[in-house]
């Protein structure tokens, strides 16, 4: 056996609480294991156990046994277990020890003493497993959060170890860097003999190549097997943890009836727009055409413009060049969603909206004030941004005093907000954590209380900075579910930006697509989404649904639907029809 | 992505080649002579050395002249401070009270104080503009400085643009729910703006060091106590004779102004006293 849990335990120094408890794993040579579970459930820590830093560097308390290629890991220390065991960590800024491509893939090699011929065949070695040859001679900061995820990757590779885990390498990267990360991994797995252990959230990325599938809650594993069949027997029970599935399973789990009574079938569902193609043609011959709904169909918008953006240009210190010309309406009551790859403009144009960042060319009137003449806290008292890290955006000593933060700064009567704060901590799902100390929240939690923060003074338009940043399916579904009811019931005009497509494609109902400080896509989700699909290089903000759609009509479907609710709609209808 | 405004700047010159121990022996003997020199004519002829370096080694006047532009108010309080603070009443000058004369010592402590600071700063921004970080780390192990402690220095400004970014996002997420950090007001209002600020920093600080620390564990560092450097940092003839030339220059100047025999080029206050005063 490559990998050897048995009875694992362990807590954190100066905790009361278990994070494992009794994990038993048990992992072959070769294998392609994907980790999923809750934010909380003990995922990273399982990893981090695996290569020594726990207990190591970490310390606390760890009881049981891990075996990795025969090294037991409480007798070998990490500098040892590093050369079996390769790490990716989930942020791609923070794990960079040099300054270049080269030097930091030369790294490990070079702390093992390894002779320099064999360390330059080393990192040609890795970066053509990567496919990233061309970036040997570039600077870390040059690179985009993609590319930095792969040079995390061939750095790994680097030391030639025979286990690799990668801890949510793509929960802080776009779309297409995700994508193109999933395929080095697919690529590495037929080229070597590497085991690859993988903790995600983002199912559809790597559950297709998968052999097993792990899912972990509450310190346990809950289900451990062949990721159809995991999926299959947890249909029920695995959204309320906070795991959801591959989005073309759960296309062909309501197709077949699995998700509402015992179902028997086989559970072969498929994990892919790929797989999908060839079970839907074998299932339901049809003659999909993707009908058209013109429900779809760039609707006029009503409601006062909220948001008008006019040329707008930006440049940093510097000399880069954020925004290069944007125009934007927004009306009262939309829900826009905003995708992009990293550093295509999307954060720096929300500043603007709050007027923390001010135009240097064109104009940006935002409830009819202009940002350039208006100070900032009186803007912000009616445009809550929510940022994307939780723990920078926390500043009180309690929950409490969070909350009441932003209404003390603007000077809001006491009194008025003690109501509201009652009701916010409740739509929250914070009651009875008033006296925390917010920064020891989990990160579920924190991003709940930021939302809270900016609830409670009621502002007109919400603006979130990747709202999913670090949260699972539950959390992230809470926090757009709340966000869906204030658009709905209170008009509030929501804006966020997101590398989840399958999630903005279910809420949000027109989206911006942002490529080099323009806006380059302007219109309804199931609209803008489909003329992505004509583009390649644009097709990874595509959800699968929609992918499977286009490739069951030849590329010849306008406007296929985004979301399973939508593509079921679809198919009954052309069952029936 | 921004580029740093003091970090390496690739460019063909001698300078570059340059050993960055030769480099930072430069550092410190032009830095050691604008504190030891306080005649403003000595100054001015550091000062211009040093910025001819940095034009010989191709750095560009405006890149030289723009990475100043941060620290220009610094340099406003540095040059007209002395001013005010040599007024009468203020300060008690023996050799001449007469105001004018106490505001013309004030200019010209003022002037000084700029040239000194701008001589170092400029010094330290070509040694950094000219100087791979990587390689003044390598070249410092084989003075036989451990390694770990030179890839200290490496962390450290591996780390400043993310801390910035951080800095950033703190100052914003305030910005966004209200804080004004115009109108801090009162002591108790700037003592909770620092709480505000500095409390956050830090966790993520801490939060990037723990990343940096199991990345850095996870690739032997610190596994054995010498490790392969990829690339050669060699000393040149050109290094040896570029040192010794600036070690026997630098020690004359020292010898020179210890023993009192450092001509007077120029003395700014005696001018102007003999241009206001040529009676006395």
């Amino acid at each position: 056996m490559c990998i050897k849990t048995e009875n694992l335990w362990y807590k954190y120094p100066r905790s009361e609480n278990w994070v494992l408890r009794d994990i038993n794993l048990t992992v072959s040579p070769g294998e392609f294991v994907c980790i999923a579970g809750p934010s909380g459930c003990g995922k990273s820590t399982l990893l981090y156990c695996l290569n020594g830093v726990i207990p190591h560097a970490l310390g606390g308390v760890m009881e049981g046994k891990v075996t990795v290629d025969s090294l037991n890991t409480k007798q070998y220390d990490i500098h040892e277990l590093s050369m079996t065991v390769g790490l990716v960590q989930q942020d791609p800024e923070n794990q960079f020890r040099t300054l270049t491509v080269r030097d930091e893939i030369a790294f490990g090699p070079e702390n093992l003493l390894i002779p320099k011929h064999e360390i330059m065949e080393r990192i040609a070695w890795s970066l053509k497993m990567v496919n990233a040859e061309h970036l040997v001679d570039r600077e870390m900061r040059e690179l985009s959060g993609g590319e930095k995820q792969r040079v995390a990757l061939a750095a790994a590779l680097s030391m030639k170890p025979k286990v690799l885990i990668l801890d949510e390498p793509t929960s802080n990267i776009d779309p297409k860097g995700a994508t193109e990360l999933a395929w080095n991994l697919r690529d590495i797995r037929s080229k070597t003999d590497l085991t690859i252990i993988v903790v995600e959230h983002r199912l559809d990325l790597f559950l297709w190549m998968s052999e097993r599938f792990v899912v972990m809650n509450e310190g346990k594993i809950l289900y451990d097997g062949p990721p159809r069949s995991v999926l299959h027997h947890g249909h029920d029970l695995l959204p309320r943890i906070g795991v959801r599935p591959p989005q073309i399973f759960e296309l062909f789990s309501h197709l077949c009836g699995c998700d509402n009574a015992k179902c028997n079938c086989p559970s072969h569902h498929p994990l892919s727009p790929e797989e999908g193609v060839e079970a839907l043609r074998q299932q339901m011959p049809l003659n999909f055409r993707c009908v058209c709904d013109s429900a779809h169909q760039g609707r006029a918008r009503k409601g006062d413009i909220v948001v008008q953006v006019d040329g707008l240009t930006y440049e940093y210190p510097g000399g880069f060049r954020a925004l290069n010309g944007i125009d934007l309406k927004v009306r009262r009551g939309e829900f826009v969603g905003i995708v992009g790859n990293n550093g295509s403009g999307k954060t720096t144009f929300l500043l603007h909206l709050v007027g923390i960042l001010k135009p240097q060319g064109g104009k940006v009137v935002v409830f009819d004030m202009d940002i350039r003449n208006t100070p900032i806290s009186t803007i912000a008292r009616r445009v809550g941004m929510m940022f994307q890290y939780p723990s920078q955006q926390l500043f009180e000593d309690s929950v409490r005093e969070e909350i009441l933060f932003a209404p003390k700064n603007f000077g809001m009567d006491s009194n008025a907000i003690s109501e509201r704060f009652k009701e916010v901590l409740r739509v929250s799902d914070l009651e009875g954590l008033e006296d925390r100390y917010p920064q020891s929240l989990s990160v579920g939690q924190m991003k709940r209380l930021n939302l809270a923060s900016i609830l409670i003074y009621d502002p007109d338009l919400i603006i979130l900075d990747e709202p999913f940043f670090g949260q699972d399916y539950g959390h992230a579904k809470k926090v757009m579910d709340l966000l869906a009811n204030l658009n709905r019931e209170e008009g509030k005009t929501v804006l966020i930006t997101s590398h989840h497509v399958v999630e903005l494609a279910e809420y949000a109902k027109r989206l911006l697509l942002f490529e080099g400080g323009r806006i380059i896509e302007d219109g309804s989700t199931r609209h803008v989404m489909n003329s992505m699909m004509e583009r390649e290089e644009k097709q990874f903000f595509c959800t699968p649904v929609c992918r499977l759609a286009h490739l069951l009509s030849g590329h010849t479907a306008p406007d296929a639907p985004t979301t399973v609710k939508d593509m079921l709609s679809v198919l009954m209808e052309e069952k029936s029809g | 992505m921004i580029a740093p405004r003091y970090t390496y700047m690739s460019a063909h010159s001698k300078f570059h080649d340059l050993n960055p121990i030769s480099k930072a022996l430069w550092l410190l003997c032009v830095s050691v002579l604008a504190v030891l020199v306080s005649d403003i004519a000595w100054l001015s002829l550091v000062f211009l050395y040093v910025f001819a370096t940095g034009l010989l080694a191709r750095l560009g006047l405006r890149r030289l002249l723009g990475a100043m532009k941060p620290l220009r108010p610094l340099i406003i309080i540095l040059l007209f401070s002395p001013t005010f603070m040599l007024l009468p009443g203020l300060r008690d000058l023996s050799f001449d009270s007469s105001p004018v004369m106490l505001l013309v010592e004030g200019v010209a402590y003022g002037i000084t104080l700029t040239l000194r600071f701008s001589c170092l700063i400029y010094a330290a921004l070509v040694f950094m503009m000219t100087t791979k970080l990587k390689d003044f780390v390598y070249a410092m192990t084989k003075l036989g400085v451990p390694y770990r402690y030179g890839f200290m220095l490496i962390t450290i400004f591996r780390l400043i643009p993310s801390f910035e970014m951080d800095a950033n996002n703190v100052r914003y997420a305030q910005m966004a729910r209200g804080l004004r950090l115009d109108k801090t007001g009162n002591l108790k209002k700037y003592v909770n703006f620092i709480k505000y600020t500095v409390k956050p920093l830090l966790i993520s600080s801490l939060r990037r060091g723990l990343v940096l620390a199991t990345s850095m564990d996870s690739a032997c560092f610190g596994a054995y106590e010498k490790r392969t450097y990829l690339d050669d940092v060699t000393i040149s003839r050109t290094d040896i004779a570029f040192s010794s030339i600036l070690l026997l220059i630098t020690v004359l100047i020292i010898y020179a102004s210890f023993a009192g025999r450092l001509p007077v080029l120029f003395n700014f206050s005696e001018t102007i006293r003999r241009f206001f005063f040529p009676s006395g």
